[in-house]
């Protein structure tokens, strides 16, 4: 420890000054503020806001938004369907069942009572045409009394209904009742709640009716949302699993209880600080950014841990803890704030994706790298001058400083020439295959159902039940046909509409279309007894009128402006609605009309289009801007061509390798996955910056590159072993989320710290060596990192 | 019922004021830009899925298929059983096809298109379109009306003069369809083409439109007042025997039989009062017409008496084929397919699993059909263990 005058020949500056002088006031600013700001995070309610998952910039979205009340009877609503094991539905005692939870779900608040159909409402009717015209009536019979003979009558009802496939199941073992929702109660004007929507579904209809012989089944957005917050919820405790093994960690690494708890408070106290902050500035957390306590937490951890390391090295060369603490923050303070800067422009730089949850994302990861810089190091090395550390701490340290690690040992091989051909060959031959496999990679959502929950999620495994035994699909790609007032049911807009929805039906991944049109030739052959010899667009408006005068609500808006037409889609591949949205621009430049305009979209399907557009679009441009950063911040530092080459050569091959391992998993850029490479170089970066400044000093002092890189390694080796390994703990424990997207990001999140470890510890001296890094004149001594 | 009760409203909206009329019509159209798009002159889309068309028309000849249906789809079926689309100078959708040889083939559809291929349907003209069946029938409805008038004027009594003023009014209300027709354009259907022979042809059409031509299509005559139709009833499906005997089936039970190649008709006394919806002839030459509510008769007699074959549906049937075993197979809505034994009159119900209404039917092998309906072009094997299911 001979080189640490270096550190301690620097000069008291104000900030230690300011610090150090008024520990006491700081102390008590910290409490107070800690108590005020965990009052604030404690209220803190994660939230799964539809919009703020969508693009709400994007020409989609805003033409969704221009029309989303005329649409909302499209969107908003869920489905329950109750299914018999034994027998069919027409069954006195199923039907009992099927009535009660039609009735009870009437009750559970949100529900747009009017709108509720199942066979047992009365707004589900059967008709048919006879000799003297139509003849109809509810399905449900006036005179049921669960007879055998009202049960046969009721069974002859459903099937001249035409709900088979819809509001029965095509094998007629289930029934479902559809569900619209208000997202705003009309009395209260409230904004539903999902989550506690989606329990009172859960205790209300599914355990309460759900038996050995009925299963309940239910999908919906609300109920995704309502889900996405349950799972969300359950993540809190990961949170508590990755502080104990984080614990454990801190311990091994320091043998010291003492400064390992102290790490741990000033970290969760960051934690809490944004949190806090996060509430006070009114933006909320969601299923995306509740990745960010977790990495503020091993930030936090990790640059303490650098705090401690340094607080431990000044007692062992004997100074007081009030002492020690002083010269550890004054030999870190300038190493810290870069190193969390360059965090804290990684995060920034996700900003240039529209999308409010990773925006929010963004501001809170920045807001959380802030609070580091005030807990981890301020108040750290304020409570290490009070606490100290133990002796037992100490003489760890002092024991293990006469001999590095055998493992470190084992990475300084890599400055020898043999060692670093290899590793580099091996380097650029994953490389290669990394970035082959990584054209497979797919934009957007590659599984089914809701592509945000697992597989295997009850959500999931009840929308599979849907597709299977209904006929629809649930891949809903709304076009908006927009024609002037009063308009959109005339002859010439509908003639067009009607082959609009022949085009797309013609289209590859598209299943069928639904719009007025269907109803207006339905509604004709129906006028002419069913006679399918009527089945078109009639051009006569009156007769065109009368053919729609039966048409359900939601097919076109108040006043006739607008008629949406659903496509319902095979699947939501990238490749799929790309198609979907090429193959409506190109109708429109073959039929151009001054009178109709073939809007672009909404249903789910039709957001995640335009997310698929915005995320495609800022891939590209993230990716440059987090290099571009990157890049800037090394050359500032190191004012070394070749320094930026040794440090980000091993942070790109990290994003191929990450890029592969996405394709293989069948993982898409997505909302969830686009950030963490933004993050995973963000933070990558550190590891380079640390090593590379501890070999630059060596250097500088005319050491050999093989001296240097040792020097590094005993200095900071294990300090960048810790950290990486605290990251990925701390983003590890996301692989066993509930949610879909959130294991992907812990998934990828912890291979990318790992890798950008081992990058660092591997790469960085092997082509150092190869680019002939050497001894030189010692004239950037001023940046005394 | 339901159609006549719109026809009603819609005259009863205009009565008797063609400028009133005009006035409305002008209201929902004026100020808005034309798209340009219109269906009956716009060239049929070529698509990759033309197989699920709307198809509603099948006819067979020589082992060649032939099927029409929405968006001016036309398929003819090759020799390894794949379907190829025509191309078609129009997208109206086509209500039927009739085969008149190897080389001629005769399609018809909505807005008052005829089409003709010479090629054996490689090439497909347009030999009629609504506008030129205006300029027709509007003359023609003018000039009944005179004659009407005159014979009212003449009428030995009250009471034949009362009958006479009474088809007069109904006229009336053709000629204001038609008048409409001018000013939206024509939206008149043909619901069926069928030719005895190379020359002699008949084009059926709603209201009660008929026409025939003499000379292979170049020329075609309305002869609507030759069958007695004073309420201008839908002419759904011309049946043709072997003696080129035609029965004509329509709309409220309405049957007509002409014996002269549609020189003179007769109508004949239905056993039913809903609508028939299509016929056929059997091996024995007996004549099978069907149509609204599952309703099945045979005549031995082509026509003048019926026997009721029970069925175990109520859903409509549309349209029927004679099997190699000489039962003859009925398809319907909901995807119904009554096979019955010509024999016993027993019948045989089956569903096809789509519930979609099927429009015709032909035999591919034992126990294996060919459909077309809502949903295009189907196929169907009659379960091994089959047994009826209630429709």
């Amino acid at each position: 420890m001979n080189n640490n005058q270096l550190n301690e020949s620097g000069t008291e500056s104000l900030m230690e000054r300011a610090l150090f002088g008024a520990r006491k006031v700081w102390v008590v600013v910290f409490v107070a503020l800690t108590a005020f700001l965990l009052y604030h995070a404690a209220q803190v309610r994660p939230d799964a806001s539809f919009t703020k998952m969508i693009p709400t910039n994007h020409e989609f979205v805003q033409n969704y938004f221009n029309y989303n009340e005329d649409l909302a009877s499209l969107g908003n609503a869920i489905r329950v369907s109750v299914e018999t094991t034994e027998g069919t539905i027409f069954d006195a005692d199923y039907q009992e069942i099927l009535r009660q939870v039609t009735d009870e779900l009437n009750y559970i608040a949100g529900v747009n009572r009017s709108g509720i159909r199942s066979i047992w409402t009365p707004n589900v009717r059967w008709s048919e045409v006879t000799e003297e015209g139509f003849v109809g009536g509810p399905v449900i019979p006036d005179s049921y009394d669960a007879s055998v003979e009202s049960i046969e009558q009721l069974r002859q009802n459903v099937l001249r209904s035409g709900e088979v496939g819809n509001l029965v199941a095509n094998n007629f073992r289930s029934a479902l009742i559809y569900v619209p929702l208000n997202e705003i109660d009309p009395e209260t004007g409230e904004q539903l709640d999902y989550h506690q929507f989606s329990q009172r579904l859960e205790a209300n209809i599914r355990d309460k009716y759900g038996s050995d012989t009925i299963n309940i089944q239910i999908v919906g957005f609300a109920k995704v949302v309502g889900d996405l917050i349950d799972g969300a919820l359950q993540v809190g405790l990961f949170f508590l699993t990755a502080m104990v093994i984080t614990f454990g960690m801190l311990y091994l690494y320091s043998r010291c209880v003492r400064s390992s708890f102290v790490v741990l408070l000033c970290s969760v106290i960051a934690v809490i600080w944004q949190l806090g902050i996060i509430k006070l500035i009114g933006s909320g957390i969601n299923p995306y950014s509740m990745l960010v306590p977790f990495l503020v937490f091993a930030i936090g951890v990790s640059h303490g841990v650098q705090i401690i390391n340094a607080v431990m090295a000044y007692r062992v060369d004997g100074h007081d803890k009030l002492k020690a603490s002083r010269l550890a923050f004054r030999s870190l303070y300038i190493a810290g704030l870069t190193a969390l800067a360059s965090d804290a422009i990684g995060f920034t730089t996700l900003m240039v994706i529209d999308i409010q949850v990773i925006k929010e994302l963004a501001i809170a990861a920045s807001i959380g790298v802030a609070v580091i810089v005030l807990t981890n190091l301020g108040l750290l090395p304020i409570l290490t001058s009070y606490f100290g550390v133990s002796r037992r701490g100490v003489e760890y340290l002092q024991a293990s400083q006469k001999e590095a690690h055998p493992l470190l040992k084992f990475f300084e091989n890599f400055t020898k020439p043999f060692w670093a051909r290899t590793a580099v060959a091996v380097a650029v031959v994953m490389a290669v295959f990394g970035l082959w496999q990584g054209q497979k990679l797919q934009i957007g959502d590659l599984d089914s159902g809701a592509p945000e929950l697992r597989a295997d999620s009850r959500y999931n495994l009840d929308n599979a039940f849907m597709v299977q035994n209904y006929s629809a699909s649930t891949d809903i790609f709304v076009v908006m046909a927009e024609t002037p007032p009063g308009e959109c049911i005339a002859w010439e807009n509908m003639v067009l509409m009607d082959r609009f929805q022949w085009h797309m039906e013609n289209v590859p991944g598209v299943q069928t279309t639904r719009s007025i049109t269907y109803v207006s030739k339905l509604g004709m052959a129906g006028i002419n007894e069913g006679n399918l010899k009527w089945y078109n667009i009639n051009r006569d408006n009156f007769v065109l009128n009368a053919s729609i005068s039966q048409a359900p609500s939601g097919l076109m808006n108040r006043d006739c402006s607008m008629a949406p037409i659903i496509i319902y889609l095979n699947d939501h591949k990238a490749d799929t609605l790309n198609r979907v949205v090429d193959e409506v621009r190109s109708f429109a430049a073959e039929f151009p009309s001054d009178n109709i305009d073939f809007l672009l979209a909404a249903g789910n399907s039709g957001f995640e289009a335009a997310t698929n557009k915005v995320i495609e679009h800022a891939q590209l441009e993230m990716l440059i801007w987090v290099y571009g950063v990157v890049i800037a911040l090394c050359l500032i530092t190191f004012r070394s061509v070749r320094t930026v080459i040794c440090i980000v050569l091993p942070l790109m091959f990290t994003t191929v390798m990450s890029q592969a391992l996405m394709a293989s998993l069948d993982i898409g850029i997505k909302v969830a996955t686009l950030p963490v490479i933004a993050l995973g170089v963000g933070i990558g970066v550190d590891y380079g910056i640390y090593i590379y400044s501890k070999m630059r000093e060596a250097l500088a002092q005319q050491m050999s590159l093989a001296e240097s890189y040792a020097f590094a390694l005993s200095k900071t080796g294990k300090a960048v072993g810790f950290t990486g390994l605290t990251l990925a703990i701390g983003v590890a424990t996301w692989i066993w989320s509930p949610i879909k997207f959130q294991a992907d990001m812990g998934l990828l999140l912890t291979f990318m710290f790992i890798w950008n470890m081992l990058g660092a510890l591997i790469l960085i001296p092997a082509l150092a060596r190869l680019l002939k890094v050497g001894p030189k004149q010692a004239t950037t001594k001023s940046l005394s990192l | 019922m339901r159609r006549k009760a719109i026809a009603s409203a819609l005259f009863s909206a205009c009565l008797c004021s063609v400028a009133l009329t005009s006035a409305v019509f002008a209201e929902s159209t004026t100020g808005t830009v034309s798209s340009g798009y219109d269906p009956m002159t716009t060239p049929a889309p070529m698509v990759a899925n033309a197989e699920r068309a709307a198809l509603i028309g099948l006819d067979e000849l020589n082992g060649k298929r032939v099927a029409v249906g929405s968006f001016g789809t036309l398929l003819i079926q090759n020799n390894d059983g794949e379907w190829q689309q025509a191309e078609i100078p129009t997208s109206v959708l086509l209500t039927s096809v009739d085969q008149v040889s190897d080389s001629i083939i005769w399609a018809a559809g909505h807005e008052g298109i005829m089409l003709q291929s010479t090629d054996g349907g490689v090439s497909w003209q347009r030999r009629m379109d609504g506008h030129q069946l205006l300029a027709m029938e509007y003359p023609y409805l003018e000039q009944r009306a005179q004659m009407l008038e005159n014979a009212i004027d003449n009428a030995e009594d009250e009471y034949e003069a009362e009958e006479l003023s009474f088809a007069l009014d109904e006229l009336g209300f053709l000629m204001q369809g038609a008048e409409i027709q001018f000013e939206v354009g024509p939206t008149k259907p043909f619901l069926d083409i069928r030719f005895l022979n190379e020359n002699i042809g008949f084009a059926l059409a709603a209201y009660g439109t008929l026409l025939r031509t003499e000379n292979g299509g170049d020329d075609w005559e309305i002869i609507s007042h030759r069958i007695e139709n004073p309420m201008g009833y839908h002419l759904n499906r011309l049946v043709v025997n072997d003696n080129n005997e035609v029965v004509l089936v329509g709309e409220y039970g309405l049957l007509a039989r002409s014996t002269d190649l549609g020189e003179n008709w007769e109508t004949l006394e239905s056993p039913y009062d809903g609508s028939w919806f299509g016929g056929l002839v059997d091996n024995n030459g007996r004549l099978w017409v069907y149509g609204l509510r599952g309703n099945v008769f045979v005549s031995n007699d082509f026509g003048d008496s019926f026997e009721h074959v029970q069925t175990p549906t109520r859903y409509n049937l549309n349209n029927g084929t004679v099997l190699e075993n000489g039962h003859v197979a009925i398809v319907g809505h909901s995807g119904v397919i009554v096979v019955v034994n010509p024999a016993t009159y027993e019948s045989v119900l089956y569903t096809h699993e789509s519930s979609t209404p099927l429009t015709a039917i032909r035999q591919l092998g034992q126990n294996h059909f060919l459909l077309t309906g809502r949903s295009g072009v189907l196929e169907f094997h009659v379960p091994v263990a089959a047994s009826g299911t209630e429709g």
